[in-house]
């Protein structure tokens, strides 16, 4: 769990962590978060979008909390916050400074872009159905690309189960949850995903695995 | 055994990128003799490296330098190409020899509990061998850590203790063989093969750890002397010990001691095309994509008075600019859109089509329901891929998504012109740069190879798109005026002179051409180069290629007439200044051949050029190269016409092998450059091809199925 001492100062740290990397405006990513694609004219979720601007600063961030998430990566211990880009039901896409890209769907983790060895797709169904159930089991199947550009298919069979309450630190908010841990394995690898949901159900933080090589992934929701 | 998550190798949001050595799968264990194959010390084994390893050998010991590539070609075959030195070859301390050679290793039957692994292979076996030998040789595997290998070897490897050929009985002409004849050109098969005296050789390699290796061999090797000639070791005894150890993956240094007399040590580092030293490369995040809603969807029709369409072509190729993507003309419709592009930077023309999509997606209205896009290279349209918006919504992060968009995606020719407008380019028609290049320069068996390295400056002028002015012009900052001794040759001199260009072409016109390239038919691609079209000739060069779009198989056809060029690379045609031969050599011919190629689905690619090479000599050269969907390939290639082989001179006929290192596999991040290498036999008259530029095969396939099909996996990256 991440101790921080202000919601201000923390929100600092984070956006100036998140400061490295290519400028964004002329990478794709950049062009969604500046709404230089334009028009879009595809309905209600996408006019949600953030406004152009200037995203990621610790103003934009505590003025339009709904819009980001920060994301951890464990091994490393380092931080940054995430804008939304792309809202399609309950899919969202989160895209980081540095230009890298995250997908959730109902709170659990199904797609990376920009780390390296990314999770390509991942069909979660069973998970969120357990975590809505107060646990159980489920089927997991990850896609990732191997070195000849060929999707790997890898499934693993998962329980889930109640760990207990937890009252965690959303950065500025405490947050009441329930703490599930997700345990999975296959006859080559295991791995324990953690997943914290709030009163309504829905999943608020979560650390999780992205692959073997890149490890653990912590997301936190601002809002 | 499961084991749980481990440290990450590129971790955090803000990682650096760092080179790191290449890293095996599986850890085989695997040693290698100072030949550069898998074995003992000197003798082979029945053992295949991992599928697709290419392992860079060097081996020293007293005076003999050998590298050695090896590449394991199929699970079973793997070829070899050595380049070994002997100094004092002569014995009498004048002269140096320098030596190619290659092998081949076929291992027919696998290990099992009983039976042993059993391979059959031929060493230097292209005649003129100093280490020709053949050997049949078994290896067992007794428990974990010890691994028994015997043989039985011919010609060199069957000099010590040596008893009459087993294989004598089909016919007498086994019973002797002939050595080294010095009047022999060489470079063919040797007729030798399996003949002579047979000798049993064998070892052990005891695992002493799992990095850690001792080894002892009984060679059948006696380094026999040949007259005025210094084999470099006088054996004392016919074992050898030695220790092979591994420092990381991928790397393995062995100690020997040979015959009682010498000490030797091996290098060898292993790399595989199959493996990423960046896993799936540190591309930037691509734009997701845009679901639209069910009402929006519904919608049949846009309103142009809202958006109009001028705005939305600047719009999209405003947004396509960011993926390295240069538009060239769209087609908008109420609910279809076809956009004619050319990717700049994805190695793989799939990932260019999925990024494109994606931001499609968010930029076009509702309506629109399909999306063709027809990639282009050098201003020609190769192909066209239709995508339904439906699809793409549904399957972006999807598990089978992948194979789903494929199976939904019609692969097809490019359409016509009608009704697509173009969009202005925004970039200079102008665009040069300077880059530096290596080379090596192989010469006869009295000099080393050099390593010649200079600068390129390249220059492109784009007229129209598919009307391109190209040159480029060679410096070389390696001061080198050796040429190499050149035989004598009844053929016209068009390429057994290139060591003068090399020397007096410094600074030199290395191509300045224009080239045209169009779409005369259905599947029918053209191309015409005008000008001067490689280093040593000039002319005019056409070609034809018939290639579907969904189809392995191609057909071509080209012609060029050609003038030799001055040997100072300059503008003139027809004078030369080689050494003492001074004069005018207006040597012009007509050149040309028909060419069929055929992608198969493993991997592996064939083409067959039939035709009149540059020296009025008839024939056909035969080439087959193992791709990699990432990018790599390896191959090779030889040419056979009717110039006698005594004609050709030494190596007898034109043969070559060549690497292709994509790399993004290298940097991480995308990009089309690739390092291509090819390393020949010693430039002669016969079987020589034009060398130009920009030929349609490569262009045209990287925007159908087989590399579409290869590279799929990365659309959705």
């Amino acid at each position: 769990m991440m101790t921080f001492m202000k919601a201000g100062v923390c929100v600092t740290v984070l956006a100036a962590l998140a400061g490295c990397g290519p400028a964004g405006r002329d990478t794709p990513v950049g062009r969604v978060l500046q709404g230089t694609i334009l028009p879009r004219l595809a309905g209600p979720e996408l006019a949600a979008a953030p406004a152009p601007g200037a995203p990621f600063t610790p103003t934009a961030i505590e003025a339009d909390r709904s819009n980001y998430i920060v994301l951890t990566l464990s091994a490393e211990g380092a931080s940054a916050a995430a804008l939304r880009g792309q809202t399609n039901g309950g899919t969202v896409t989160w895209l980081t400074q540095a230009g890298q890209s995250v997908t959730y769907e109902n709170g659990i983790l199904i797609a990376t872009r920009g780390f390296g060895a990314d999770l390509m797709a991942a069909d979660a169904s069973g998970t969120a159905a357990a975590l809505a159930g107060g646990g159980g089991t489920s089927r997991r199947v990850h896609e990732t690309l191997d070195g000849q550009d060929r999707i790997l298919t890898t499934s693993f069979d998962c329980t889930i189960v109640v760990e207990g309450r937890e009252t965690i630190d959303g950065i500025g908010r405490t947050i009441d949850t329930t703490r599930f841990s997700e345990a999975c394995s296959n006859p080559v690898f295991a791995f324990e995903n953690l997943y914290w949901t709030d009163a309504s159900g829905r999943v608020v933080q979560a650390r999780e695995l992205v692959t073997p090589t890149v490890a653990y992934l912590r997301r936190l929701d601002l809002s | 055994m499961a084991f749980s998550a481990q440290r990450p190798f590129f971790a955090g949001l803000m990682a650096t990128v760092a080179l790191v050595p290449p890293v095996l799968a599986q850890d085989r264990n695997l040693s290698y003799t100072l030949y550069g194959t898998p074995g003992l010390i000197e003798m082979p084994s029945a053992l295949s490296a991992r599928d697709a390893d290419i392992a860079a050998t060097v081996g020293y010991f007293d005076g003999q330098l050998r590298s050695t590539f090896t590449f394991q070609v199929t699970p079973r075959l793997s070829g070899s190409f050595r380049y070994a030195g002997i100094e004092d070859y002569t014995g009498d301390g004048t002269g140096s020899f320098y030596d190619r050679s290659f092998d081949l290793r076929f291992r027919f039957v696998d290990e099992g509990d009983r039976m042993p692994a059993v391979a059959v292979g031929l060493q230097d076996f292209l005649g003129t061998g100093i280490f020709s030998s053949e050997y049949i040789v078994a290896t067992k595997a007794l428990g974990d850590t010890v691994r028994v290998t015997a043989g039985l070897g011919w010609g060199r490897m069957g000099t010590r203790d040596g008893f009459d050929n087993p294989l004598g009985f089909i016919d007498e002409s086994f019973d002797t063989r002939a050595f080294f004849d010095p009047q022999d050109t060489g470079g063919t098969i040797s007729s030798e093969l399996f003949q002579g005296d047979a000798a049993f050789f064998g070892g052990v390699e005891w695992a002493i750890s799992d990095r850690l290796s001792f080894l002892a061999e009984y060679s059948s090797d006696a380094y026999e002397p040949e007259p005025g000639r210094d084999r470099g070791i006088d054996p004392a005894s016919p074992f050898n010990f030695g220790l092979s150890y591994q420092p990381f993956d991928g790397y393995r240094v062995g100690l020997s001691y040979l015959y009682g007399s010498e000490l030797a040590l091996t290098g060898t580092v292993v790399i595989n095309p199959a493996d990423r030293p960046f896993d799936s490369g540190r591309d930037p995040a691509p734009v997701p994509v845009a679901v639209r809603g069910a009402d929006a969807r519904a919608a049949a029709t846009w309103d142009r008075s809202v958006l109009s369409e001028p705005l939305l072509r600047q719009a999209v190729t405003a947004a396509l600019v960011t993926e390295g993507v240069r538009v060239d003309s769209v087609q908008l419709a109420d609910r279809q859109v076809r956009v004619r592009y050319t990717n700049e930077r994805y190695r793989a023309e799939a990932q260019a089509m999925g990024r494109i999509v994606r931001i499609l997606t968010q930029a076009l209205p509702p309506s629109v329901e399909v999306i063709v896009l027809e990639p282009m290279q050098r201003g020609i349209p190769l192909s066209s891929a239709t995508f339904r918006r439906a699809d793409l919504e549904r399957f972006e992060n999807e598990v089978g998504g992948t194979e789903a968009i494929q199976g939904g995606t019609v692969l097809a020719d490019a359409g016509g012109p009608a009704g697509l407008v173009a969009v202005p380019d925004p970039r200079p028609a102008f665009t040069w740069g300077i880059v530096p290049y290596a080379g090596l320069r192989f010469f006869d068996g009295s000099e080393p190879v050099t390593v010649d390295v200079g600068l390129d400056f390249k220059a492109d002028y784009r007229i129209r798109p598919n009307l391109i002015l190209s040159g480029s012009v060679r410096k070389s900052l390696v001061e080198d005026d050796r040429i190499g001794s050149i035989s004598d040759s009844t053929l016209p001199p068009v390429r057994r002179f290139t060591g003068y260009y090399s020397v007096d072409g410094d600074p030199g016109i290395q191509r300045l051409t224009l080239a045209h390239y169009g779409r005369p038919g259905r599947d029918l691609y053209s191309r015409v180069t005008v000008g001067y079209l490689e280093r040593m000739f000039g002319g005019v060069s056409g070609e034809v290629l018939w290639k579907p779009v969904t189809s392995r198989y191609a057909v071509g056809a080209e012609v060029a007439y050609v003038a030799q060029r001055d040997s100072d690379l300059q503008l003139g045609f027809g004078d030369y200044d080689f050494e003492g031969l001074t004069g005018e050599s207006d040597y012009d011919v007509v050149t040309g051949h028909l060419s069929f190629y055929y992608d198969f689905t493993n991997g592996f690619q064939a083409q067959v050029d039939v035709g009149r090479y540059l020296a009025g000599d008839w024939g056909a050269t035969f080439a087959i190269d193992r791709e990699f969907a990432n990018g790599w390939r390896v191959g090779g290639y030889f040419t056979l016409t009717d110039v006698p082989f005594e004609d050709f001179g030494e190596g007898s006929f034109d043969k070559g092998i060549r690497v292709t290192i994509p790399l993004d596999i290298l940097v991480g991040t995308p990009t089309q450059r690739e390092a291509s290498s090819t390393l020949r036999s010693l430039t002669r008259d016969g079987g020589a091809r034009l060398a130009v530029e920009g030929r349609l095969y490569e262009i045209v396939r990287e925007g159908h199925v087989g590399q579409l099909s290869d590279g799929w996996g990365r659309f959705w990256r």
